[in-house]
């Protein structure tokens, strides 16, 4: 029978008799149980910094190269607007052909031109920079004296655009073109000039002058065909080197001597260089990552007319990371062909020109259009200056022969 | 073995687990607690200043750790909806009856399953005052208190052990008597 009245003391008592409990286990198993228990808190202290400071250190790495190219563009154009002046482009000017000086003095900038200048005529080093800053790329018909153009497509630095690249080497009498396009392919520096590594190709080159076949040869284990975009890369970048000039009509595939190459999820034996005018690509501005020069670049689509053209070179291509070869202050009032392969280009009156070398690239991407449309000269007219850097505006315009003159020295 | 190892467990160490055992009536439970005690007090035993007794100072990680252990144990939410669960507060988990509390007699054993009724603090003053006769003092230096607050608490914890004690009984008593009428 149970109490159901307790006294304090009673209570007591009874919690004193309360039965004591004790571990029974070995002290040394608890020891190395605590030992453990401490060592694995130790080295967990110890990883989550380290583990936060090497994904900061990634971070970084993949930051940094970015944030540095980020910064060049921006650069450029601060020099070059402050290097914009009335003095500079009268030097840029002189420094040009001998015809054009004997005009220079009859030539007033202040009086015809609506170009807004930034004027900062106290800046007497400015005047250098630009004298060495404008400059074209592309390769003219005067540049060719003597000279063998080597025309190479290459893959820019993320594989999405076409870069067609154009070498000038001294032609030599006992080498034939094809001779020195195959020397030459090895001397390219592709990484140096922002591109990426793509020449000399693993393969075999084999050229027929008289049938204008080229004939490529590759190993059975060749890397080309390794997805589509390695495919349309190595056939893209075949085409359009030989796009231009009328040296190769057609290329033949072999794997190993037999017939063919597997490309991707088929084989193809031949392919033929089309040299039709339209439909043709406009050009657009790919900024490398090293160096201020862009490369002028085909655009992705084609174009019927070379209206579309020049409106599609207006707009920035963000996937293919192009930016716009047209500004804004650069607008055609009217775009006129004649029956002699000239293109007239009327300028509206607020044609604005306030980047000397950014109007230059731009001439030359229109030149280079109108080249791809089959036109042989482009007439401005309305021109807000008469000079452009090295171009003459009153005069016709030759188009050029080739896209992003580079040097192999 | 790290001699301060050896040397609190050869003086301490069933002190230590008992106390721990009381506080979470789960022998399982109080092997992982003392272990985390032992951590504690090792990490710390070069700052340990001697101004308390080492008795003391151990109980008073004990208790920490104890306090850490219920903590952990409800979460926020779990304590938010326990507050409007009513049904929930009546049922207490179900902690095995250890060997040495079985072999005891009944109202041993009843005042055993009573002690869960006590809060947290009260237990603990209890276990420290009754089962390892720890002076009011030394208790109040153990949890931080005030003495009066050891004893306030202390009386409180007794009247409910009482009151339970009684409760306890009476419902025997009750079920004793059904039995009788029946038959």
């Amino acid at each position: 029978m149970k109490k159901s009245v307790w006294t304090d003391k009673e209570l007591e008592e009874l919690l004193l008799q309360l039965p004591k409990i004790s571990d029974n286990r070995d002290p040394r198993d608890i020891y190395q149980n605590i030992a453990l228990k401490a060592k694995k808190r130790k080295r967990q202290m110890w990883i989550m910094p380290s583990l936060a400071a090497a994904a900061a250190v990634i971070l970084f790495i993949i930051l940094a190269p970015n944030l540095i190219n980020w910064q060049e563009p921006s650069q450029q154009y601060m020099s070059l607007n402050s290097a914009t002046s009335n003095e500079n482009m009268e030097m840029a000017r002189n420094d040009n052909t001998a015809a054009i000086e004997d005009k220079s003095k009859d030539v007033s900038f202040q009086e015809d031109n609506p170009v807004k200048f930034e004027a900062d005529e106290n800046n007497p080093s400015s005047e250098k920079t630009l004298a060495d800053d404008v400059e074209r790329t592309a390769v003219y018909e005067e540049d060719l004296q003597g000279k063998e153009l080597l025309t190479y497509a290459i893959p820019d630095a993320n594989g999405q655009n076409i870069v067609p690249v154009s070498v000038l080497v001294q032609k030599e009498d006992n080498k034939t073109w094809f001779d020195q396009f195959k020397e030459t392919m090895a001397d390219l520096k592709e990484e140096e000039w922002g591109l990426s590594e793509y020449y000399p190709l693993h393969a075999n080159l084999a050229y027929d002058s008289l049938k204008k076949v080229l004939n490529v040869d590759v190993p059975r284990d060749h890397q080309y065909g390794f997805g589509s975009a390695s495919e349309i890369m190595f056939k893209s970048s075949l085409l359009s080197s030989f796009v231009d000039g009328d040296k190769v009509e057609k290329i033949t595939f072999t794997t190993e001597n037999e017939k063919g190459i597997v490309l991707g999820n088929d084989e193809i034996t031949e392919l033929v260089v089309e040299k039709s005018s339209t439909p043709a690509h406009g050009y657009l501005f790919l900024y490398p990552a090293k160096g201020k020069k862009p490369f002028i670049v085909p655009t992705p689509d084609e174009y019927e007319t070379i209206n579309e053209a020049y409106a599609a070179m207006r707009k920035e291509l963000e996937t293919h990371q192009l930016k716009p070869s047209l500004s804004e202050g650069l607008q055609f009032e009217k775009v006129v062909p004649d029956n002699n392969g000239t293109l007239s280009i009327f300028l509206t009156k607020s044609t604005n020109a306030t980047d000397l070398q950014e109007m230059v690239f731009s001439i030359e991407a229109i030149l280079l259009t109108a080249k791809n449309f089959g036109f042989k000269a482009v007439k401005v007219e309305n021109p807000p200056v008469k000079n452009i850097g090295p171009f003459d505006l009153s005069k016709e315009l030759q188009v050029p022969v080739a896209a992003n003159k580079l040097s192999i020295e | 073995m790290d001699s301060v190892f050896e040397e609190l467990y050869s003086k301490y160490h069933q002190d230590v687990f008992q106390f721990l055992y009381y506080m979470v009536k789960n022998r399982e439970l109080a092997e992982d607690l003392v272990q985390e005690v032992y951590i504690r007090v090792l990490k710390s035993y070069k700052r340990f200043e001697g101004k308390s007794s080492e008795k003391t100072w151990l109980f008073s990680i004990a208790r920490n750790v104890a306090i850490d252990f219920f903590r952990k144990q409800k979460g926020w939410k779990q304590r938010l909806l326990e507050k409007f669960d009513w049904s929930t507060q009546q049922v207490k988990d179900e902690h095995p009856i250890p060997e040495e509390v079985a072999l005891q007699n009944e109202e041993i054993r009843s005042l055993y399953d009573c002690l869960d009724k006590c809060s947290v603090d009260q237990k603990m003053v209890i276990v420290m005052r009754y089962l390892h006769e720890l002076s009011i003092a030394e208790t109040a230096e153990a949890l931080g208190w005030t003495e009066s607050k050891v004893k306030t608490t202390q009386h409180r914890a007794l009247k409910i052990l009482k009151k339970e004690m009684e409760q306890l009984a009476e419902k025997e008593v009750a079920i004793c008597e059904k039995v009788s009428v029946d038959r």
